[in-house]
């Protein structure tokens, strides 16, 4: 593989003939090896496939990036090396294309269910303890609720869920949505804030809180 | 504790540190994507840039984000230690297609 400075991969590439097809073909092969080095070497989830599918795999992302690369070369700021700039649209490509293989199915009671089970557990009727601490816990995840309730509304809500307490990606709660994973993070944002807020407003912090609960833990 | 119990500890843990990591003003998946690259590049170097500060923040609250950096840091470190440009780097990591 030819190793090119910057302005000459975007000369080349934006130019035409045979200088542009050396370029293509060059980057092409740097994301091949971008795409099979990740989905070899790079995840874990991966270690039972053949090295013949992640080649094949690697090749398919390859392409797709080298694509998206060309319709975004004016996007290219020059703040970081041309290759650097480029891999990143290969990792893309695997990544989202991998959490997609993941999706699962989606329902509101699975996501209700994993709610009611982390709060059931902050609970802990099981044991012990000091009965001040217990009621302290009470009151806070009263507050909890009630703040779930009625500072969100209800795709806030279904958004932090899938996202916090389910461990769905941001890109699958974002199909679950129907809208971009880029105005989900916004939802999101907007949710943590004011949550923090309210929980700000009533003297809680971090520290308070999760101490309140370290004794069970 | 079971590790039903301890799943719901973590998840109960991470999203209360989260909600209290939240600034008043973050950037987006798309900016941060633009400044991935440079990010990483740092990152390999040891050196800070003005906005890292910026771009963590956004990483502790983006699964999918922090995912890709993991992704590049990776592949870029991959890159420098097997100098990807040389010649004699170019047959050793990949098999030979078709």
């Amino acid at each position: 593989m030819v190793k090119r400075s910057n302005e000459a991969w975007l000369d080349a590439l934006q130019g035409a003939g045979q200088s542009q097809q050396e370029a293509l073909l060059d980057l092409r092969d740097y994301l091949v090896r971008t795409a099979f080095v990740y989905l070899r070497d790079g995840r874990s989830d991966l270690l039972l496939l053949s090295t013949d599918t992640l080649y094949e795999m690697a090749e398919d992302y390859a392409q797709n990036a080298l694509l998206a690369i060309q319709d975004n070369l004016d996007k290219f700021r020059g703040d970081a090396q041309f290759t650097t700039w480029a891999y990143r649209f290969a990792i893309n490509e695997a990544a989202t294309d991998l959490r997609r293989r993941q999706h699962r199915d989606f329902s509101w009671e699975d996501v209700a269910g994993q709610e009611t089970a982390v709060f059931a557990s902050l609970l802990d009727p099981g044991t012990g303890g000091d009965p001040d601490v217990k009621a302290e816990r009470e009151e806070f995840l009263q507050l909890l609720w009630q703040i779930l309730e009625n500072d969100l509304n209800e795709r806030q809500r279904l958004a932090l869920l899938g996202v916090y307490f389910q461990g769905r990606s941001m890109q699958e709660m974002a199909e679950i949505l129907e809208t971009t994973p880029n105005t989900l993070y916004k939802m999101l944002h907007d949710a943590r804030k004011k949550i923090k807020a309210s929980l700000l407003n009533q003297h809680y912090s971090a520290g308070d809180i999760l101490g309140l609960f370290d004794a069970m833990w | 504790m079971s590790g039903k119990e301890n799943l719901e500890q973590k998840i109960f843990t991470r999203w209360i540190e989260t909600l209290f990591e939240t600034q008043e003003h973050e950037i987006d998946c798309k900016q941060f994507q633009n400044y991935l690259p440079a990010f990483v590049e740092a990152e390999v170097t040891g050196e800070r840039l003005g906005y890292t500060a910026v771009l963590t923040a956004h990483l502790h609250q983006c699964p999918d984000c922090e995912e890709i950096y993991q992704g590049l840091l990776f592949v870029v470190k991959a890159d420098l230690a097997e100098n990807w440009s040389s010649d004699t780097a170019a047959d050793t990591a990949v098999p030979i297609g078709d």
